[in-house]
């Protein structure tokens, strides 16, 4: 979930170039802002979405002097990953946001990530006797949460859960399926198919970011987060990044290094051909963002 | 009372991460007990639509360690937002928000003795 309070909002004063008038104008009471981002690997809480590849985003922020804010963005995510989809997904956020940036702060907001159009079919049960993948049925990867932000100073905190009947398609058929597919461990699949017929509602997402002004428009940005998906503990997993970032005039560069420590590294392959991709496996991302 | 506890701590010359412009802060010469900020020398003075003379910032008092109540201006988007003013280890960061400070950026000034010798705000 990017969620609305998860935008740097930019409203800057920077006195860079600009044209006389400032006065006799009211202060803004809603502001809108808007970016479009082209990045060498589309990652979400450390995984790709793009299978390793080049992907693009642009998002709307629109807020107002409530403090009510409302969020809006497409991405490119690979049909590979996400199947029998238009290759994005759109994510809407809303939220409030209250306190002081320097002491305590805090956010509250609903958001959902709409894959259009991908949905996958895969078994929810085994057959009992021959223990054959059974029970096929489609499932769509959209998801749901309601978040709560806390944060303090440069340290931002947040933990969302998810409210939709599943986590981006972690149902019996997506986890327990895809076990029974890549996994060299028939076990775990019985394991997970052992428990019945089970949704990933309720799964708790949780991260905090650090960001560490340097000077001279350059900052430094640690991230660490735990997705712990309910009912299936083996797709839980950790993620971690690193950035860093120039703003230049209306752009904004950065490198990255990001990854995911997973537990099951079956649920996170993508069959491209006859290859098997890791799509969580560290690795540096470069990003530019052009902000108006 | 000390500069710091009257808020003039913020009086001097400041110049933005991008060094690309330098402000002057200080009371405002028009509106007694606020204090204002103007831009005292462009990085394209000699560009026909340089921001030399800009009022940038006017905030009309001091309270919580910060000045507040009043505007910034933002030269690139030509709009007005709530803000505040502080110096903080050395640094001026000057707020722009709309509405909650949560909904903000902050942008972080260095302070200079003197402006760059050239190109020369002819408007100061």
């Amino acid at each position: 979930m990017r969620s609305v309070y998860q935008i740097q909002f930019q409203s800057a004063v920077i006195l860079a170039l600009g044209v006389h008038s400032a006065l006799a104008q009211d202060i803004e009471s809603v502001t809108m802002k808007t970016e479009v981002e082209v990045r060498s690997d589309m990652r979400n809480r450390g995984v790709s979405e793009s299978l390793l590849r080049p992907g693009a985003r642009a998002a709307v922020l629109v807020a107002h002097e409530s403090g009510l804010t409302g969020f809006a963005e497409l991405s490119s995510v690979s049909t590979r990953q996400y199947l029998g989809g238009r290759g994005s997904r759109i994510s809407l956020a809303g939220g409030y946001r209250f306190g002081d940036p320097d002491g305590w702060h805090f956010g509250i907001g609903l958001a959902a990530d709409l894959y259009p159009g991908a949905s996958f079919d895969a078994p929810h049960s085994l057959d009992p006797e021959t223990f054959a993948p059974t029970d096929f049925r489609r499932t769509n990867y959209n998801s749901s949460y309601a978040g709560l932000e806390i944060g303090w100073g440069a340290l931002e905190t947040r933990i969302s859960t998810v409210t939709s009947k599943n986590f981006v398609g972690a149902s019996t058929g997506g986890v327990c399926g895809t076990l029974a597919q890549f996994s060299s461990d028939p076990t775990a699949t019985f394991n997970c198919f052992g428990r019945g017929d089970q949704t990933s509602r309720g799964s708790w997402l949780i991260e905090a970011n650090y960001k560490f002004d340097l000077g001279n428009n350059l900052s430094l940005t640690v991230h660490a987060g735990r997705q712990i998906v309910r009912n299936f503990p083996e797709a839980s997993y950790s993620d971690y990044s690193l950035s860093m970032a120039k703003k230049i005039a209306r752009f904004e560069l950065s490198a990255q290094w990001l990854g995911a420590k997973v537990r099951t590294p079956a649920l996170f392959v993508v069959q491209e051909g006859d290859r098997l991709r890791r799509i969580d496996k560290p690795r540096g991302v470069l990003v530019a963002t052009y902000k108006f | 009372m000390t500069a710091r506890a009257s808020g003039d701590e913020v009086d001097g010359l400041w110049r933005t991460a991008a060094k690309d412009g330098v402000i002057q802060v200080a009371s405002c010469a028009d509106k007694p007990g606020a204090k204002c900020a103007t831009v005292v020398w462009d990085a394209e003075a000699n560009a026909p639509n340089n921001t030399c003379g800009l009022r940038v910032l006017e905030l009309n008092g001091f309270e919580r360690n910060a000045w507040r109540d009043g505007w910034v201006f933002d030269p690139r988007d030509q709009k007005r937002y709530r803000g505040t003013l502080r110096v903080k280890g050395g640094v001026l960061e000057i707020r722009a928000y709309i509405g909650v400070e949560a909904l903000g950026e902050t942008e972080r000034m260095t302070r200079v003795n003197s402006l760059p010798t050239a190109p020369t705000c002819k408007k100061p």
